[in-house]
C-alpha cells in the first residue's frame, strides 16, 4: 500500500507532542532550570593517548564562583561506565585513550567561570604512541590500549566450505568497502538536571534511551542503591542511539552532591562531537561467487571494525554486523570473521542500523557487481536468491518466518520509479547539458529487531484507571521524536475505542514506569504491542464488572468507547470513567511483563523478529563538479501492521535522510585521532535542500497466518538500504563503482572534452 | 593565551557615529580591535579559534552612511557596505544590474545568517563568496583611508600591497548591466559549488562577465574563480585566449586548460586543490558550450 496522508484516512494522527515541538514551546531536559543551580563542565583530554602524571586542581579551587573540582579521586564507586563491559573511566586516573576522555569536572556559578576554571586545571601529559586506525592498532609493535589487547570482539562464522565453493563458481567479485564515522547530530545535545533531595534520592533529568540502565550504572559509580536514584530520561531531542549510554549523567550526579545545590551540564556542539558516540567506521571486505545460473554459492566476508577506545556497544555491533553480512539471501557456503578493534579515534558505539548499514552497502555493491560481470540484471539476479518464508535466519537460527524479502523485490518493483526508469529504457542524458547523468539504483535488506539471543531483553508496562478517571499507560521508554508517543496514543484509542482525552500515557520515569527494556533496536512498538495485548482485555473486563454493578446492565452488554463505558448499540456512555474511578477508587491498575520474542536456538545475538525492506532511487551526477542529487526515492517495508501511518512516514523519511548523509557528506573526519570536523560547519548534515526528493513508501502489512507478534518497529530500517541504491544509480550514471562513502566529488568529477549527451558531443 | 569567555573577556563595544570616527579609533587600537558588521563571521572565527575575540568591537551599525543601495552617477547602483545580504537580495536594483550577484548572495549561509551579515563584510573577508561575482562585474569600492575617503576599483583595492590596514569599507559600486540584444548576448554566470545544496562554505566559485557579439567574437570577458579560503583571482590566461575571438570547441578545451593551470585553488581535508581546478575550468567551458552555437539573427 502507497502510505501517505490520503490513504490513511482517519487513521492520520497528528502526534501529541507535535505542537509544542513545532513551535519551540516543549521544555526539553535541558532547559530545565532549578533554584540555586550551578553549572558543571568536565575537562577533556588535550591529547589522543597519553600517560597522566599529575593533575592540579588548586588554581581553579582558588577561582571564585567555583563550588567543586573533581577528578578520580572523588568517585565514590566504580570509576568506570559502560553498558556491557564497563571500561570507560568516569574520570581518568593515569592514562587517557581518546580526546572525549574526562580528566575533571568542575561546577561553577556561571558556564563561563566552569569553562575558564577548566582553563586553570594544570595537567601533565606524557604522550604515548597515537593507535590512529584499527591498521595501526593490529600491528604486533602496537601499544596495547587495553589489558586484553586490541582487539575488543571478535566474531567468525562459516558454514559449509567457501574456498573450495569459489572454485564451482562461474563469477567471483572481491571488493573492500570503507564507511564513514558519522555522527547522530541530534537537535539536542547531551545534557540534563542532577539534584540530590533532603533525604538523600538523587533525581536526573538527562536523555537517556533505557532509564534503569542509567539508574543502574549510576548506581555503580556512585555507591548508591538504586532505589534511590530516580530517572527522568523524556522528552529527547533526538538520540539515534547516540544517547544511550552515559555521557554526561555521572558528572553532574557526583558534582551535585558534593555542592549539595542543583547541576546542570549542558555540552556545546563542539564537547558533543568530542567526547559522544559515532557510528563505527568499518572495512568489509567480500568474496562473492555465483554460479552459471545466478545462484550464490559462496560468501566471504572480513569485517574491520574501528570501535575506538572504550567498549560499550561495540561487540553487539560487530555481532549485529556479522549477522546481516549475508542479507535476505540463500547461500551455502559462507565464512564471516569479524574484528572491533580499540584504537585513540572517538568512541563508536550504537548507532541507527547497529553495524547493518555497513555490510549491507558492501553487500549490495557485490550483487551489482555479479549482475555486471554475468549480465544478469542486478534485480533478477537478487531474486535467484531470495530467501523463502520458512528459511532460517542468516546464522542458521530459526526465525518468525516472513515473506518479507519476497514482498519488497516485488512492490519497489511495481513502484512509480522503477516503472518510470523502465521506459526511459535506460536514456541516461539531459538535452543540452551533457556533463549531467541520470541513473537508477536499488538495493534491499533485511534488519533484525530486539536485542538477539543471549542479552535479556525484558520489557513490560503498567494499564489501569487513574484516580483522575483517566486510562493511564506507564511505560519506561522514552520518546525522543521517533513517535512512541503518539503510537502508545493509537494503539490505546483503537484498543478502548476511545478519545485521546480519555488517555494519560506516562513513560521516561523510574519512579512512575516499571521496567519496559530499552528504546532501542526497533523494540518498542513490538513490546508495547505484547504488553497492550496481555493488559486490555483485564482492564477491560474489570472496568465492564464495575460499571455493569453501577448500572445494572449486563458487563456483556457493555464495551469500552469514548469518554466512559457504553451500551454496545448506546448513544453515548452510560458511565464516565470519571465515575468509575471515583467508584473503583484506583484498583483497576494491572503490571505485565514480556520479554521481547527470541529465537530458540543458542546462536548470540541472533534474532528471531525481521523486518525488509528495498529502496529505489534515481540521481543526477553533475560530472562538471562529481555532485550527486538524489531526485526521486521509493522505499517498500515489510513490517507488519501499521499502528501510526505518519510516524511511520517518518520514520522511514528520517532513517533515509540519514542515510543520504551517510551516502553523500556525512564524516566525522579525524587525523591523528584528532576531530577535524569540530562543529556543524564542516561536519556536514543533509538539509532540506539535499532531500527534496519525491518520496513514496510502500507499507506490506501482511504478515504470515497466526503471526502473533503484531506491529514491528520500523526505527532504523528506513536507514539500511539506501547507500547502496544510491551508489548503484551513481553507477549506472556514471560507470564508476563506489567503494567508499561518503561519495566524493573527486571520484566522480569528469573533463568536459569528449563527454557526450545523446547527440550532443562536447 | 585566550581566556574562553569569563565575562570581563568579552570584548567592549564601540558605536561611532561617523566613519573618520571609527578609523581613528582602529587606527589607535591597531590589531585590538576589529570592525564588525553583521558579526557572523567573526563568531565563527572565534569559535574556531582561528580569531582571539578582540579587546574592542567597533560596531558599524551607527554608521548612516553606510546603509542604502541607490543608483549613482554614471548609472552604477550603489550598495552600503552594513547592507545586509538579505537587503541586497531583495533589491530591485540590484536584481536587475547584477543577477549573478543575487544568484551568489543567495547561495551564502542560511536565511538567518543572511538577515545579519553584510555585503561589506563578505567583501573584507577576502575570500567571501560574493568576491568572484563582483569582480567579474568590475565592481568598484569606496574605502576610509589614510583619513580620507578613496574610490577605486575592487580589484585594485584587494590588491593593494600598500594597503591600510585599518581602511574602513563604505561603499560597493556594481556598473550597470549591458544593454540588451543589439549587443548580442551576455556571458554573465555565477556557479558555486559546495559539501552540500545549501548552507556550506564554497569548494569552488565562478563568476563570468562579458558580450558574445552579433558577430560572433567575445568581448569585454572577465573569469574570476575563488571558493574555500582561496583569494578570487582574475583568470587572465582563459580570458586572453577568448577577448576578440570566436567560441570554438578547440578553444573551449584550450580556456579549461588554462584555467586548470592558473588557478591557485585551496585544498583542505574536504577536497584538493587539484578537484577545484578541475571543476571550476569545468564549470566555466560547459557555459560558453551552451552559448558557443548562439548566431546572431
Amino acid at each position: 500500500m502507497l502510505l501517505d496522508k490520503s490513504t490513511a484516512g482517519a487513521r492520520w494522527h497528528l502526534r501529541p507532542d507535535g505542537m509544542e515541538k513545532v513551535t519551540g514551546r516543549l521544555r526539553y531536559l535541558t532547559d530545565l532550570k532549578a533554584p540555586g543551580m550551578l553549572y558543571g563542565k568536565v575537562l577533556r583530554s588535550a591529547m589522543p593517548h597519553a600517560q597522566l602524571v599529575s593533575i592540579r586542581t588548586a588554581r581553579a579551587e582558588a577561582l571564585a564562583g567555583v563550588h567543586a573540582v573533581l577528578t578520580h579521586k572523588d568517585v565514590p564507586g566504580l570509576n568506570r561506565f559502560g553498558i556491557v563491559i564497563p571500561d570507560q573511566p568516569v574520570l581518568c586516573e593515569d592514562r587517557v585513550r581518546y580526546v572525549g576522555d574526562a580528566i575533571a569536572a568542575v561546577a561553577a556559578e556561571s558556564p563561563e567561570i566552569a569553562a575558564y576554571a577548566l582553563s586553570l586545571i594544570e595537567v601533565d601529559y606524557v604522550p604515548l604512541p597515537v593507535v590512529d586506525s584499527p591498521d595501526a592498532a593490529l600491528r604486533a609493535e602496537a601499544p596495547m590500549l587495553h589489558p586484553q589487547g586490541n582487539v575488543l570482539h571478535r566474531t567468525h562464522y562459516a558454514r559449509g566450505d567457501v574456498e573450495k565453493a569459489f572454485h564451482a563458481c562461474a563469477y567471483v567479485v572481491e571488493a573492500t568497502y570503507r564507511t564513514p564515522r558519522q555522527m547522530h547530530g541530534y537537535m539536542e545535545t547531551e545534557g540534563g538536571l542532577f539534584s540530590w533531595d533532603a533525604d538523600g534520592r538523587l533525581t536526573v533529568q538527562a536523555a537517556t534511551q533505557h532509564g534503569y540502565k542509567d539508574r543502574m550504572q549510576l548506581s555503580r559509580i556512585l555507591a548508591v542503591p538504586e532505589e534511590r536514584i530516580r530517572v527522568i530520561s523524556s522528552p529527547i531531542g533526538g538520540s539515534f542511539g547516540g544517547k544511550d549510554e552515559l555521557n554526561v549523567q555521572p558528572y553532574g550526579a557526583l558534582l551535585a552532591l558534593r555542592t549539595g545545590k542543583p547541576v546542570k551540564i549542558h555540552h556545546t556542539r563542539r564537547e558533543s562531537v568530542r567526547a559522544g558516540l559515532k557510528r563505527h567506521p568499518m572495512e568489509v571486505t567480500m568474496k562473492t561467487g555465483i554460479d552459471a545460473d545466478g545462484k550464490l554459492v559462496a560468501h566471504s566476508v572480513r569485517i574491520i571494525a574501528d570501535t575506538g577506545a572504550y567498549a560499550t556497544l561495540g561487540a553487539p555491533v560487530l555481532n549485529f554486523a556479522t549477522e546481516h553480512a549475508m542479507g535476505p539471501y540463500r547461500m551455502d557456503h559462507v565464512l564471516v570473521e569479524g574484528r572491533s578493534v580499540f584504537t585513540n579515534n572517538g568512541v563508536s558505539g550504537e548507532f541507527r542500523g547497529f553495524g547493518g548499514n555497513q555490510v549491507i552497502f558492501a553487500l549490495e555493491s557485490q550483487l551489482d557487481r555479479l549482475a555486471a560481470q554475468s549480465g544478469i540484471p542486478p534485480w533478477e539476479l537478487r531474486r535467484r536468491n531470495l530467501r523463502q518464508p520458512t528459511d532460517p535466519g542468516p546464522l542458521g537460527n530459526t526465525v518468525m518466518p516472513t515473506d518479507g524479502a519476497a514482498q519488497v523485490w516485488q512492490e519497489i518493483q511495481t513502484s512509480k520509479l522503477w516503472q518510470a526508469a523502465e521506459s526511459e529504457g535506460g536514456e541516461k542524458h539531459v538535452p543540452g547539458r551533457p556533463w549531467l547523468r541520470l541513473g537508477f539504483g536499488a538495493a534491499m535488506a533485511m534488519h533484525g529487531s530486539g536485542l538477539g539471543y543471549g542479552i535479556p531483553d525484558p520489557g513490560g508496562g503498567r494499564l489501569g484507571l487513574n484516580a483522575e478517571g483517566k486510562l493511564e499507560a506507564a511505560f519506561s521508554f522514552e520518546e525522543f521524536g521517533q513517535g512512541i508517543m503518539a503510537t502508545l496514543e493509537i494503539m490505546l484509542m483503537e484498543l478502548f475505542g476511545c478519545d485521546a482525552e480519555d488517555l494519560h500515557l506516562m513513560i521516561g520515569d523510574t519512579d512512575k514506569a516499571p521496567h519496559s527494556g530499552s528504546s532501542t533496536a526497533s523494540r518498542s512498538t513490538t513490546i508495547a504491542h505484547l504488553t497492550l495485548s496481555e493488559l486490555h482485555p483485564k482492564l477491560t473486563a474489570a472496568m465492564l464488572v464495575a460499571a455493569a454493578e453501577a448500572s445494572g446492565h449486563d458487563a456483556a452488554c457493555l464495551v469500552t468507547g469514548r469518554g466512559g463505558i457504553w451500551l454496545e448499540d448506546g448513544e453515548g456512555p452510560i458511565i464516565s470513567y470519571r465515575e468509575l474511578a471515583a467508584r473503583t477508587s484506583g484498583s483497576l491498575c494491572y503490571e505485565a511483563a514480556v520479554h521481547f520474542p527470541v529465537t530458540p536456538d543458542p546462536v548470540t545475538g541472533a534474532h528471531f523478529l525481521y523486518t525488509c525492506t528495498a529502496a529505489a532511487v534515481r540521481v543526477e551526477v553533475d560530472t562538471r563538479s562529481g555532485t550527486v542529487r538524489v531526485l526521486e526515492q521509493a522505499h517498500a517495508v515489510a513490517a507488519g501492521p501499521v499502528v501510526n501511518p505518519m510516524g511511520y512516514i517518518g520514520q522511514i523519511e528520517g532513517g533515509a535522510s540519514m542515510a543520504l548523509g551517510y551516502t553523500l557528506m556525512e564524516d566525522a573526519v579525524m587525523e591523528e585521532a584528532c576531530y577535524r570536523t569540530e562543529n556543524l560547519d564542516t561536519y556536514m548534515l543533509p538539509t532540506i535542500a539535499d532531500s527534496q526528493a519525491t518520496f513514496r513508501i510502500h507499507a506490506i502489512e501482511e504478515l504470515p497466518p497466526g503471526d502473533p507478534y503484531g506491529p514491528r518497529g520500523i526505527g532504523e530500517v528506513g536507514s539500511v538500504a539506501l547507500a547502496p541504491a544510491i551508489t548503484a544509480a551513481i553507477y549506472r550514471a556514471t560507470g564508476r563503482r563506489i567503494d567508499r562513502l561518503p561519495v566524493r566529488r573527486e571520484d566522480l568529477i569528469m573533463r568536459l572534452a569528449g563527454q557526450t549527451g545523446g547527440e550532443e558531443t562536447l | 593565551m585566550v581566556l574562553p569567555g569569563l565575562p570581563e573577556k568579552l570584548p567592549h563595544v564601540a558605536l561611532p557615529r561617523g566613519v573618520q570616527e571609527a578609523w581613528q579609533l582602529k587606527r589607535s587600537l591597531g590589531e585590538r580591535a576589529v570592525y564588525s558588521g553583521g558579526g557572523t563571521l567573526l563568531r565563527t572565527q572565534w569559535e574556531n579559534q582561528v580569531q582571539p575575540v578582540p579587546f574592542q568591537l567597533i560596531a558599524l551599525d551607527r554608521l548612516k552612511m553606510l546603509r542604502g543601495i541607490h543608483v549613482s552617477d554614471g548609472g552604477m547602483v550603489e550598495v552600503g557596505a552594513m547592507s545586509t545580504l538579505n537587503e541586497c537580495i531583495a533589491d530591485p536594483l540590484l536584481t536587475r544590474s547584477a543577477p549573478q550577484l543575487i544568484q551568489a548572495l543567495r547561495q551564502i549561509a542560511a536565511p538567518a545568517v543572511r538577515n545579519l551579515a553584510t555585503l561589506g563584510g563578505n567583501v573584507c573577508s577576502w575570500s567571501g563568496d560574493v568576491l568572484p561575482a563582483l569582480l567579474a562585474l568590475d565592481a568598484e569600492v569606496s574605502v576610509y583611508a589614510e583619513g580620507k575617503q578613496l574610490r577605486l576599483p575592487l580589484d585594485a583595492w584587494l590588491n593593494t600591497s600598500t594597503r591600510d590596514p585599518h581602511a574602513l569599507l563604505c561603499r560597493i559600486y556594481v556598473p550597470p548591466a549591458a544593454d540588451g540584444a543589439e549587443d548580442g548576448l551576455s556571458l554573465a554566470m555565477y556557479a558555486k559549488v559546495g559539501r552540500r545544496q545549501a548552507f556550506t562554505a564554497s569548494l569552488v566559485t565562478v563568476a563570468v562577465a562579458g558580450r558574445f557579439t552579433k558577430n560572433g567574437t567575445v568581448r569585454g570577458i572577465r573569469i574570476v574563480a575563488g571558493g574555500g579560503g582561496a583569494a578570487a583571482q582574475r583568470l587572465t590566461a582563459a580570458e586572453n585566449l577568448l577577448e576578440g575571438g570566436q567560441l570554438s570547441k578547440e578553444r573551449l578545451f584550450a580556456v579549461s586548460d588554462a584555467i586548470r593551470n592558473q588557478y591557485q585553488a585551496a585544498s583542505d581535508a574536504f577536497a584538493g586543490a587539484e578537484y577545484r581546478a578541475e571543476a571550476a575550468a569545468n564549470l566555466v567551458a560547459a557555459h560558453l558550450w551552451q552559448i558557443k552555437d548562439f548566431k546572431a539573427p
